[in-house]
């Protein structure tokens, strides 16, 4: 890797911080082509994708961006739900959308990625993918942020859209469930739960936060809503996404945590709230986070236990 | 580049003390995509988007206006608009002393949701909360779907500030922001001032009064 290009493989352009990074660490790459090498070989095995510890491990540190659909579809089980129902996809076009829904979806698609330079071609698909969804699970039908989120998935699958759309099921039906409802129910409880995760392990930053008047939610809806896109830098949202689809909801828990706590010292020093959303708003360019193997090992390295989750969850879900 | 300053209206002569600095809390609301975000924008950035990013949840933003002797400093509260974030809109509006309803002067509905808000603030924020109403996308007047007057005397009617405004060629957009800030109250506070920022405890969310001493 001899100079950084300024656009990145998935067509967003690079901020300085992230240019700066590059250049800076060489080793990184290093890294990555050596797990790339390791990918291939285990990509020629007759049953590469079998789930294993190996394999959660493999994942763990990152899945190439060439073998990214295939190991998102096995993982998440989508493709043997493209193997039970191949018509499934298609056959949501036999019917017509109702109009309102597909305006909403319609204003979203030019707001999408606007600044992407290879996202033009996939705006047709994203229509398709995000009304198609909308018509098939009509409690969620369309919620803005799932354009992001089907916009990435498209990216990462190169424009077919059937994965798209089986791949952003699974995220939001069952990665994320009651996020994106009408009622968002879901959302406001898991939000609920990590602001406890926040208080009994960092009782000092959740009493910072009420100090300025800023609650956790506010600063958290569009990290849930949009599952990390559109917030943590891209290469690293990818690798929460990897982690997502072989693990499951858990890893919004430990990444939202991890967020905080790796700003925990910024957050103490911060005067008022104007500075403490500026904080916020710099994840996508703050180093520790565009460094997304040191980011994940550190949320891989959290204790958190699902049986923790799911007892906060019991005791959240009566409110709202 | 333009700073802090040029959202102000009158500017100070060079080297004179700024006497009074209060802090609002105003809250951005209105149907998706009438340009609440580009509003904003335009107002601390003096940018416009063509293509703006949709809102998720709420976007932070400040800026700070002069009138006379006295700093008017905006924390601005941009809110998502589509109708299923609307149960998180109290959070927002909640000590905001001022709002501005955004509806998109192409679009009627936009004008009938913006009313809705205009009720709901007056029934549920705080009594003395500022509103004004922005009949956003002035520049596309050719394909108008609400009436100037027809907008105008509903203002009128509810006590509110009324102006078109357009982010994309900036007008009224310093003009409405202002207006606002000249009807907020001013009181008290009449010393020397030179801390900006209100200390980490002083959040003075829930109160009219916004200066500090
Ligand atoms: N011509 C014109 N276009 C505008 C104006 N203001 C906003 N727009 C465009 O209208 C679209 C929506 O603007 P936003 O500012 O994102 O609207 P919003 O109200 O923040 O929308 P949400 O975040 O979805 O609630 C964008 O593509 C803007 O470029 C304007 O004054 N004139
Ligand atoms: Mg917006």
């Amino acid at each position: 890797m001899a100079q950084a290009s300024e656009i990145d493989e998935y067509g967003f352009k690079r901020c300085q911080e992230e240019m700066r990074f590059i250049e800076e660490n060489k080793d990184f790459f290093t890294k990555l082509t050596k797990q790339l090498m390791a990918w291939e070989a285990l990509n020629n095995r007759t049953n590469p994708f079998f789930k294993s510890t190996m394999l959660k491990n493999f994942i763990r540190k990152g899945v190439p961006l060439n073998l990214r659909k295939q190991v998102w579809l096995k993982m998440s089980g989508s493709q043997r739900l493209i193997q039970l129902h191949p018509n499934l996809y298609e056959d949501l076009f036999r019917n017509q959308f109702q109009k309102e829904i597909v305006d909403s979806i319609k204003i979203d698609i030019p707001r999408t990625f606007p600044d992407n330079i290879y996202f033009d071609k996939y705006k047709v698909s994203l229509y398709n993918v995000l009304s198609a969804f909308a018509s098939h699970n009509p409690i969620v039908s369309y919620c803005q942020g799932l354009n992001y989120i089907a916009g990435m998935i498209l990216i990462v699958c190169a424009g077919d859209e059937e994965a798209t759309f089986w791949l952003l099921k699974h995220l939001v039906e069952i990665v994320s469930p009651e996020y994106h409802t009408k009622t968002m129910k879901g959302l406001k409880r898991d939000i609920e739960v990590v602001t406890e995760l926040i208080k009994i392990r960092l009782p000092v930053v959740n009493e910072k936060m009420n100090e300025l008047g800023l609650p956790w939610i506010v600063i958290m809806t569009k990290w849930f809503i949009c599952l990390f896109a559109e917030v943590l830098p891209i290469e690293t949202s990818l690798r929460v996404w990897d982690a997502l689809f072989s693990e499951g909801y858990k890893i919004i828990f430990r990444t939202s945590l991890a967020i905080v706590l790796i700003l925990k010292d910024d957050i103490m020093k911060v005067e008022d709230i104007n500075e403490l959303a500026e904080l916020f708003r710099n994840i996508s360019k703050d180093v520790r986070f565009i460094n997304s193997h040191e980011f994940m090992k550190f949320v891989f390295s959290l204790k958190l236990k699902r049986r923790e989750i799911q007892v906060l969850r019991r005791n959240y879900s009566s409110i709202n | 580049m333009a700073n802090n300053q040029r959202g102000g209206g009158i500017q100070r002569p060079n080297g004179a003390t700024q006497n009074k600095i209060c802090q609002f809390k105003l809250v951005l609301l209105g149907e998706s995509a009438v340009g609440k975000s580009s509003l904003v924008l335009r107002f601390v950035k003096g940018q416009f988007h063509e293509y703006q990013e949709s809102t998720i949840g709420a976007a932070f933003l400040t800026q700070t206006v002069h009138i006379e002797e006295t700093a008017v400093k905006f924390e601005i509260w941009d809110t998502a608009g589509q109708e299923r974030y609307h149960s998180l809109a109290p959070m927002y509006y909640r000590g905001a002393q001022a709002a501005i309803v955004v509806y998109d002067i192409q679009n009627q509905d936009s004008f009938v949701r913006a009313q809705t808000w205009v009720k709901e603030l007056q029934r549920q924020a705080s009594p003395n909360i500022v509103i004004a109403l922005a009949g956003n996308k002035a520049d596309l007047a050719a394909s108008r779907a609400v009436d100037y007057e027809e907008a105008k005397q509903y203002a009128d009617e509810n006590g509110l500030l009324f102006m078109e405004t357009s982010a994309k060629t900036a007008v009224n957009v310093n003009e409405i922001f202002l207006a606002i800030a000249k009807k907020l109250p001013k009181n008290e506070g009449t010393g020397p001032q030179q801390n900006i920022r209100p200390s980490g405890n002083e959040t003075n969310r829930t109160s009219g009064n916004c200066c500090s001493k």
